[in-house]
């Protein structure tokens, strides 16, 4: 699973410290999940969408291979 | 919003000073410092009295206590304390706690049972009677300690990753 918060994160120009404040997780998630290292829960992926204003699917993109 | 099974930090840090304390009283044990000087002995009579058994006919209930006569706790006291410590240390919250760390936890605890399965297998293989009860022993706390370990480790590694992302 691909995902812009790198992008989203540039546009409303926020760290990733500051991110993972606003979702309750620690900079060490965001960057994992930024790397592609860990899939988020939907509660966590619902909340990172939100901070950007964006639907799920516009922040999380599903690959063929998922 | 999920309920966790974790200790609270503190127990972390209660934890780290349980399981050095037990690792020195180990270590002074093995090289025999400490046996010399204050040998902790138990004795059949004494673990009766200490249970609250000592009403109860020696008769019926001496077999249960056979292997202990006269052995030296510390030891024992020692494992014990290495076990309650090390457990403290490896199921209580990190400061920062969330659904990432709970996978490294995952991730770090499949690891050890692999390795504690191995260990298992070995030992079935290569020892027996009491060298495989040493197995055993050696089994329980390493797959604790192991598992303690990775998840350090995996921690410090994503911490690290995310200092030179930023």
């Amino acid at each position: 699973m691909k995902n812009s918060i790198k992008v989203q994160r540039a546009i409303i120009s926020i760290t990733q410290e500051e991110l993972a404040k606003r979702v309750g997780v620690t900079r060490q998630a965001i960057n994992a999940i930024e790397l592609g290292k860990y899939v988020p829960s939907t509660v966590l992926a619902l909340k990172i969408a939100r901070v950007f204003d964006r639907k799920v699917e516009e922040v999380f993109i599903l690959e063929p291979s998922d | 919003m999920k309920k966790t099974m974790l200790m609270p930090n503190v127990c972390k840090r209660i934890g780290l000073v349980v399981l050095a304390v037990s690792v020195v009283l180990y270590v002074l044990v093995l090289i025999g410092w400490i046996s010399s000087s204050c040998d902790i002995t138990l004795s059949l009579n004494d673990l009766r009295r200490w249970l609250g058994l000592s009403h109860l006919p020696s008769k019926g209930m001496s077999y249960m206590f056979e292997f202990t006569p006269d052995s030296n706790l510390l030891p024992t006291m020692a494992e014990i304390l290495f076990i309650v410590g090390s457990v403290m240390t490896g199921l209580s919250r990190n400061r920062y706690e969330d659904e990432f760390s709970e996978q490294q936890r995952y991730q770090s605890l499949t690891l050890a049972i692999y390795i504690n399965a191995l260990i298992l297998i070995v030992g079935e293989v290569f020892f027996w009677g009491l060298s495989f009860v040493m197995v055993l022993r050696f089994d329980i706390v390493f797959t604790l300690l192991f598992y303690i370990i990775v998840f350090h480790i995996k921690v410090a590694r994503a911490r690290k990753e995310a200092r030179h992302e930023e």
